[in-house]
């Protein structure tokens, strides 16, 4: 969904919200960010299947505290502070977190050496892979921050309110996982 | 961090966020999710609950400037109107009593400072001395000049602790209706010398002096001809401590 969409769509929800009409909120919020939100849990989880799951009860998470919405924030910003928590309290879960781990390892592993040919090092098939492969090897805390960034395009702004932190402490921590980041790829490669 | 230094980073990681950028391309949400999502939210109950729409209310209520300070003033009210409980709560807590027992207590211990000397003078000579020996208690009255009666109790089967307990000739409305049966009792006997005499009951009290913590250290003569030391936390009347000592009237 480009930007003018979203705004669309951001608007449309807080329409509803100011409304009262929380059923029809929660549908065009799901229509406008499903996609997002499913692909930002299942990177966050490293697996579809719970990471869709995680989704539906973000989506659940966010219709029960419709009410308490005050818009200090905008839908997206609070869209993904719920996904993130959800993620995480997920993921707390150290057995299941263990578990979850192995699996996402396996399959990218996996899916890594069936998927990439032998192609140079600038190949963007080849890159998302290592990047992929990268992201499960990091910290949970370090992966949501480079998924929210850089794959929802959520602004500094929105990242520092939803860790309620500062912008700068938010560029600090963003250049210090795109380190570890690189480092992890380079191991992998 | 710097803006400016900060987007050199990024320049620096362009592949890489680039490829952050696509991590979810790949990912197909499954064909009825919205679906599942909606038909999920409608079975649970509407998001305005009860617990919430009372927040919501009393959230609107507190908005009204006037009712803020109304309730901060009520508040304040509580508070102040709740400073004689504290303050009794204070005392009971340094004095080592219950709240609830704190005024007799304390008029104990007054007792006890006023009739100090003439509970010095316990003796079983003395017309203002009465004893009485039942089955189940002992007790020993001493009647002071200022009209106050000072009544030791001794369970003989030590079943509960000995006792010294003052009985104001004034009392206080507090814990004296309980007293007052045991004073009428005692002193209805009080020329019914001894039937069946105790060899470890009160005769004299030969010194007495005041410990720290609101404490007595009292030798006292037995019926025996043997002394012992008490020592008596006049808050309670508890004799807390008690051994055999010389008759030395020096304590």
């Amino acid at each position: 969904m480009d930007w003018t969409a979203q705004q669309a769509c951001d608007g449309d929800v807080q329409r509803a919200l100011a409304s009262g009409a929380f059923h029809q909120a929660l549908e065009t919020l799901v229509q406008g960010y499903q996609q997002a939100v499913v692909g930002f849990c299942v990177n966050m989880v490293g697996d579809v299947h719970h990471g869709e799951d995680i989704a539906q009860d973000v989506f659940l998470a966010v219709y029960k505290a419709m009410p308490r919405f005050r818009q200090q924030a905008s839908v997206r910003t609070w869209l993904f502070a719920i996904a993130r928590r959800q993620c995480l309290k997920t993921m707390r879960d150290r057995r299941r977190r263990h578990r979850l781990e192995q699996e996402r390892q396996d399959t990218i592993a996996a899916t890594a050496h069936r998927n990439v040919p032998e192609t140079p090092e600038d190949d963007p098939e080849r890159q998302l892979q290592l990047v992929k492969q990268g992201l499960a090897r990091l910290g949970k805390h370090e992966r949501a921050l480079l998924l929210m960034r850089y794959d929802t395009g959520l602004l500094l702004t929105d990242v520092a309110h939803i860790l309620g932190i500062s912008e700068a402490s938010v560029r600090r921590r963003l250049t210090r996982a795109l380190q570890h980041l690189r480092e992890v790829m380079n191991d992998a490669a | 961090m710097r803006h400016d230094e900060f987007e050199q980073h990024e320049r620096a990681a362009r592949d890489v966020i680039n490829a952050i950028g696509r991590a979810s391309d790949d990912i197909q949400v499954p064909p009825h999710f919205a679906a599942q999502v909606m038909a999920e939210a409608t079975s649970l109950s509407s998001p305005r609950s009860v617990l919430s729409h009372w927040r919501s209310a009393a959230l609107a209520w507190m908005s009204s400037r006037r009712l803020r300070v109304a309730m901060a003033l009520v508040f304040v009210l509580a508070l102040v109107g709740a400073i004689p409980q504290y303050a009794t709560w204070f005392k009971a807590f340094t004095a080592g009593v219950p709240s609830t027992t704190l005024h007799t207590a304390l008029e104990q211990e007054r007792l006890w400072e006023k009739n100090f000397t003439c509970a010095t003078r316990l003796d079983q000579n003395s017309k203002d001395y009465a004893a009485i020996t039942g089955d189940s208690v002992h007790v020993v009255v001493w009647a002071c000049p200022s009209g106050d009666v000072l009544i030791n109790t001794e369970s003989p089967q030590e079943t509960a602790s000995p006792r010294s307990v003052w009985v104001p000739l004034a009392p206080s409305p507090t814990g004296a209706d309980l007293r007052l049966p045991l004073v009428r009792q005692a002193l209805a006997t009080a020329r019914r010398l001894p039937a069946g005499w105790r060899v470890d009951q009160i005769t004299q009290v030969l010194c007495q002096k005041w410990l720290r913590d609101q404490r007595i250290l009292r030798r006292v003569r037995l019926a025996d001809g043997s002394c012992r030391d008490e020592v008596i936390n006049t808050r309670t009347g508890r004799v807390v401590r008690s051994r055999p000592a010389p008759c030395d009237p020096q304590c």
